[in-house]
């Protein structure tokens, strides 16, 4: 707990590494809790801010950690930050990759996809909701998160239309 | 490397300069995802795979663990560069766009305290929930009609907003018994 931020935080990120499935939002309740709740670095609409910038600017998601990072550790974090989340499982995958498995249609591979799909799309909720809770804007908060969440999901509205409009209702609420 | 459809790049003319090349490209048009410019720039762009095997390639980046779009990186750069080609790829991936990150941590930082901002910061960060409880309401209603799915998905979802158990004991004990659910339970 004494540790300095930055390596803690990238050591915790180095173990999520290897555990992490569909990508960086199903890790970001577990961020989350390290970050907001366990360590007190920043508030939860801080996070959930550099979770939306993080969506809205050109380039992987996983480099929301940089910008979490940089918060609290300055330029050092928001560079070890993702090496930590990407070097792990990249060692991984680049051990796999000397096996050379083919065949998409192997039943192996559709199981294993099909069998962590539930987890993934548990842990992305939860994603959305440990977020809503973060904006802590009350009621209008969650009115927003929701009607967001139900224009993505069920109109073709680009994501970035969805954040501005966002902005906006912030701005004049 | 195997025969390949004649409109497929010969793998020679794949250099680490043009892995990066391409991968940066990649890394730094993905707005809200990557993955539709990954297709865009690896089949149609560079022809560097086929339709099929970039589906291939997605299928195993998937199951691994780490960013889908990274791993689809080390495996292609492996596949055609060796140690050397990973990294030009994984470096192409990434460097472009955390420079840009890098920029916009410290507007955050400049700018945070402002107030009318911090206004419209709050209003952008619950459009960010809403995107991604959106995204995961899309991937619930594509998950197969199963009792067993459907346990699983609402268990993770418990373990990690209501009992905030760490994420690596979730993924250790859902993982396999969903891979084991799916195998017991396959259509």
């Amino acid at each position: 707990m004494s540790a300095d931020p930055t390596w803690s935080f990238a050591a915790h990120l180095a173990l999520l590494s290897i555990v992490s499935v569909g990508g960086a939002h199903t890790m970001l309740p577990d961020i989350y809790r390290f970050v907001v709740i366990e360590h007190g670095w920043l508030s939860g609409q801080e996070f959930a801010t550099l979770v939306a910038l993080s969506q809205a600017a050109p380039g992987p998601n996983v480099l929301v950690t940089a910008l979490i990072g940089y918060q609290f550790g300055g330029f050092l974090a928001a560079v070890v930050a993702p090496v930590a989340f990407i070097l792990p499982s990249s060692l991984a995958v680049y051990g796999f990759a000397h096996l050379h498995l083919r065949g998409s249609d192997a039943p192996w591979k559709k199981i294993t996809m099909q069998g962590l799909a539930p987890l993934t799309v548990g842990l992305v909720i939860a994603s959305g909701v440990v977020l809503a809770q973060g904006v802590s804007a009350g009621v209008p908060g969650y009115v927003l998160a929701a009607a967001v969440a139900l224009a993505s999901a069920f109109t073709r509205l680009h994501p970035l239309l969805l954040i501005a409009a966002g902005a906006a209702a912030g701005f004049l609420i | 490397m195997e025969n390949a459809a004649p409109a497929l790049r010969p793998p020679r003319a794949i250099t680490c300069r043009s892995l990066a090349w391409g991968f940066a490209r990649i890394g730094l048009s993905g707005i809200g995802g990557v993955l539709p410019y990954a297709h865009h720039t690896i089949v149609e762009d560079e022809g560097w795979l086929t339709d099929r095997e970039f589906t291939e390639v997605l299928s195993i980046a998937q199951i691994l663990p780490g960013p889908n779009i990274a791993n689809v990186a080390i495996l292609l750069g492996t596949r055609f560069r060796g140690t050397a080609g990973a990294a030009a790829a994984l470096g192409g991936l990434f460097v472009p766009p955390l420079l840009v990150f890098l920029v916009l941590a410290v507007l955050y930082r400049e700018f945070a305290e402002v107030a009318w901002l911090r206004r419209v910061f709050v209003g952008i960060a619950a459009a960010a929930a809403g995107l991604i409880l959106g995204m995961g309401l899309k991937l619930a209603v594509a998950l197969p009609r199963q009792a067993w799915a459907v346990a699983i998905a609402i268990v993770a979802l418990g373990a990690a907003v209501v009992a905030r158990i760490p994420l690596p004991w979730v993924v250790v004990g859902l993982a396999p018994l969903g891979i084991f659910c799916a195998w017991k339970w396959r259509a």
